[in-house]
């Protein structure tokens, strides 16, 4: 499902213009990553939440030149599934993209 | 975790936050947000695949069935197969994440590579110095050699020599066909090597001979000075690469050791072969004598009782032969199985001989190949392994053990030594087998 059929389904659903749809999606992504850059999690009742997790630094090696590397830290934005939704997608048929 | 606990916010608190910088009414944002879950959801399960354009796309992910072990009782089981919701972000919005740490790059560690060049430029230079070590003790070895085996060969040829007319006289009586292809191969080895003997004692024509040791000593010079720049053009090179070599250098002293090694088994192996035809040549001389004795014996009485003694001449000759045959097993050389045709078929010498020296065919042994597998091929029971491996010595050092790559010549036997129907063929090979394993 991309998103332009996401948009439709949300207008359809919630008896809003796709105009508005477009327009409150926009905004709330923005407020969301606004969040998210803070480092609060933005959760969604019964589905899951969107965090951010902080990567350590590490020293990689390359196996082949044997060269060391300081990987630095990073941060990544990562979906925590809720555990009741964990339970419904579980036992879903395999879906084959 | 940890920033989890500290701030958590619901959507729902952003509410007002969306709803004022969109410019909608609060409740429609509050019913876009419920259908958004709603239809995020419906999205997941029909296709499996959602995007949200700028934020990211959640996807289903199919975990495969995997055994599992119950850490507190030790117990399997098996984790079935089950769907996981998985969130790729944009590229975008990973960048806009990580904004705090943007700016910071994957650096090379190099710091210690500096006091490990050091270290291995020690642990060089000690192997270089074992190295010379070894390429000195390798000289002095040419040198003995050169000196030490004159006389050590000397004595050699001279018996041999006896040998070698004993025999031709005794091979000549009994058959002139026989003979041939014996004689001449101790002609090359006896008539040539006691020239240079003669010289070396009457000391007329020395020259050559030191003309020899020059070359055989130029030629080890030439083999030492490649290797040497052979191994400095190496150690330059991996100087470069400062890596890995010092089992380069392991490696090399063990060849270098291992060919020293050879020269000497070598030369010891040699030294016992020549031995062991001498021996074998005394032996079939002492026998050849007897069986004329005894043919003379009976033809002397066969004229007059004939009839009574044709049939005791039978037998007499397999046990010529059984004592051939241990003696002939010990003494190891193709030979021996021309010799043990030879008695046996003492009218038919000619063409028994004839079909023993022919070569069937040659195998070049592949890997997992064995004597017995290639012997039940050519000679139809696996059995018969021994002839191959008695008219392959020269390159089988230990019949247990063929390894891929050898060539072997698959003598062609005649029916009184292969025969499958015949039993006796199997219990002889049988037992020329265990002798040959007892060794």
């Amino acid at each position: 499902m991309n998103s332009r059929k996401l948009q439709e389904s949300i207008a359809d659903d919630a008896n809003l213009s796709l105009e508005k749809v477009d327009k409150i999606m926009e905004t709330m992504v923005n407020v969301m990553l606004d969040q998210l850059k803070e480092g609060t999690s933005v959760s969604f009742q019964g589905f899951g939440a969107f965090e951010v997790r902080k990567k350590e630094q590490r020293l990689s090696v390359n196996p082949l030149t044997k060269k060391r590397t300081i990987i630095p830290p990073k941060q990544v934005l990562v979906f925590r599934t809720g555990n009741t939704y964990k339970d419904k997608i579980k036992d879903l048929p395999r879906n084959e993209e | 975790m940890k920033s989890k606990d500290k701030n958590k916010i619901s959507i729902q608190e952003l509410l007002a936050d969306i709803a004022a910088s969109s410019g909608c009414d609060r409740r429609e944002v509050d019913s876009f947000v419920r259908s958004f879950v709603n239809v995020l959801d419906k999205g997941i399960v029909d296709d499996g695949v959602v995007k949200i354009k700028g934020f990211g796309t959640l996807k289903l992910q199919w975990n495969e069935p995997r055994k599992s072990v119950n850490v507190r009782t030790g117990e399997e089981y098996v984790i079935p197969g089950h769907n996981k919701l998985v969130f790729v972000p944009e590229n975008a919005v990973k960048d806009l994440i990580n904004e705090k740490y943007a700016q910071m790059r994957a650096m090379d560690v190099n710091e210690e590579n500096g006091n490990d060049e050091n270290e291995q430029l020690a642990k060089l230079h000690s192997q270089a110095l074992e190295i010379k070590g070894l390429l000195d003790d390798f000289n002095k070895v040419d040198k003995k050699e050169s000196v030490s085996a004159e006389p050590a060969v000397e004595p050699q040829p001279e018996v041999k020599e006896e040998a070698v007319v004993e025999e031709t006289a005794s091979v000549a009586a009994v058959s002139a066909s026989t003979s041939e292809t014996i004689v001449s191969a101790p002609n090359g080895e006896g008539y040539v090597e006691p020239a240079p003997i003669e010289n070396y004692d009457t000391g007329e024509r020395k020259v050559p001979l030191v003309k020899k040791k020059k070359m055989s000593k130029v030629i080890d010079w030439i083999l030492i000075a490649f290797l040497v720049i052979s191994l400095c053009g190496v150690i330059f090179y991996i100087e470069k690469e400062t890596s890995c070599f010092s089992s380069f250098f392991d490696t090399e002293i063990a060849n270098i050791k291992q060919y020293i090694n050879e020269r000497d088994s070598d030369d010891a192996e040699r030294k016992e072969q020549e031995r062991l035809q001498e021996k074998e040549r005394i032996q079939k001389a002492a026998l050849k004598a007897r069986e004329e004795e005894m043919r003379a014996n009976a033809e002397k009485t066969g004229i007059s009782d004939s009839a009574g003694y044709v049939p005791v001449e039978i037998p007499q000759k397999p046990k010529a032969n059984v004592e051939k045959k241990d003696k002939s097993a010990a003494a190891a050389t193709t030979e021996s199985a021309d010799k043990k045709d030879k008695t046996s078929n003492k009218p038919a010498a000619a063409p028994a001989k004839q079909s023993s020296g022919e070569i069937l065919a040659t195998v070049t042994i592949g890997k997992g190949d064995r004597l017995t597998l290639i012997a039940e091929k050519y000679y139809g029971h696996k059995d018969y392994w021994v002839y191959i491996f008695e008219a392959n010595k020269g390159v089988i050092k230990n019949p247990d053990a063929v390894s891929a790559g050898m060539t072997l010549k698959i003598p062609k036997l005649g029916s009184d030594k292969v025969d499958v129907n015949n039993p006796q063929t199997l219990t002889k090979a049988k037992e020329l087998a265990k002798q040959y394993l007892k060794k």
